[in-house]
């Protein structure tokens, strides 16, 4: 992550990179850069608390119970950060609202035979929403390309700007170095276990 | 009788996830998504508290959290039922709360099935 002022906003301005989430109750620019990677972003309107993350799945998921495969938890952990931190923020879960960004095919033949990856990606955040209940208000999803994410806090306005193909593979290699982690990446740790 | 575990999470998703999991291994799961549902499910138990095996509790929820709620049940009769935490918070600062709150242990998501599994056989005997 890194906070810098812009001077074109004239507001600070918080990039978030694969894997990374920020949620706030000021007055700040959330900005993140997506290929195949989703962005979901949450809104409690009342409270006027926000955020968004940047996540990809490691694997494919099933449709009907997503949250039992190792990829779906993936998900809903990165999913849970943000919502935790909004609900210390003050946020309210009924109050929340989200828009869906990403998901697009862009990371080509970098990965092999991973072609799925936008497709489950996007497929994961729809039916996590779904389930848990937060309303859908806006998305830009799928295609060939990928997407610049402006979001502005205060309003909940997103800016999104597309990105030509050709111009996606500094995207394209940064998300495969993430999504090679992401699938190598021991699962439990030892110290995530303490008894009292 | 298969003992009753408590799931307490504001997550639909991961109770589903916890229930799936546990009901496998011939565990009953009831659930609440927050402390004060999980208190009234609780209550619907006073005088056959032996039933309720363990109670799993995430952290940060609605109406009630879960450190609150670790507290709320050791000033009932379900005091002596074991309490594991199951949450994204990982500090230190915050496993000392669990502990002092009442809680006999703090499982760290995202998690693994089987660890859930050997958990809950470690306390439910």
């Amino acid at each position: 992550m890194n906070i810098s002022y812009n001077t074109r906003f004239r507001l600070e301005l918080v990039t978030i990179f694969p894997g990374e989430f920020h949620a706030t109750g000021q007055d700040r620019v959330i900005y993140t850069l997506l290929g195949s990677c989703i962005a979901v972003v949450l809104y409690d309107p009342v409270k006027k608390v926000g955020g968004m993350n940047h996540f990809m799945l490691p694997d494919t998921i099933d449709k009907e119970r997503f949250y039992l495969s190792k990829s779906g938890k993936y998900g809903m952990y990165a999913m849970e950060l943000l919502i935790n931190e909004l609900i210390k923020l003050g946020g309210v879960k009924k109050n929340f609202s989200a828009k869906v960004f990403g998901g697009g095919s862009v990371l080509g033949s970098k990965v092999g035979n991973v072609s799925k990856v936008p497709e489950n990606n996007i497929r994961f955040a729809l039916a996590f929403l779904e389930e848990e209940k937060i309303p859908l208000i806006a998305s830009n999803i799928g295609g060939n390309e990928a997407r610049k994410v402006y979001f502005f806090t205060k309003e909940s306005r997103i800016l999104l700007k597309r990105i030509a193909r050709s111009e996606v593979a500094p995207i394209a290699s940064e998300e495969s170095a993430y999504f090679n982690k992401i699938r190598t990446e021991k699962e439990v740790k030892k110290e995530q276990l303490t008894f009292f | 009788m298969a003992k009753k575990i408590l799931i307490v999470d504001d997550s639909s998703t991961l109770r589903a996830s916890v229930e799936f999991t546990l009901s496998e291994h011939g565990y009953e799961v009831l659930q609440a998504g927050d402390g004060v549902e999980g208190l009234e499910v609780l209550k619907g138990f006073e005088g056959k508290e032996s039933e309720i095996g363990m109670i799993i509790t995430d952290i940060n929820m609605p109406n009630m959290d879960g450190l609150t709620f670790v507290k709320e049940v050791k000033k009932t009769t379900f005091k002596f039922i074991p309490i594991l935490v199951l949450t994204t918070e990982s500090q230190e600062s915050k496993k000392i709360e669990g502990k002092e709150a009442g809680a006999s242990g703090w499982l760290v998501k995202p998690f693994k099935p089987e660890q859930l599994v050997a958990v809950v056989s470690k306390f439910v005997k």
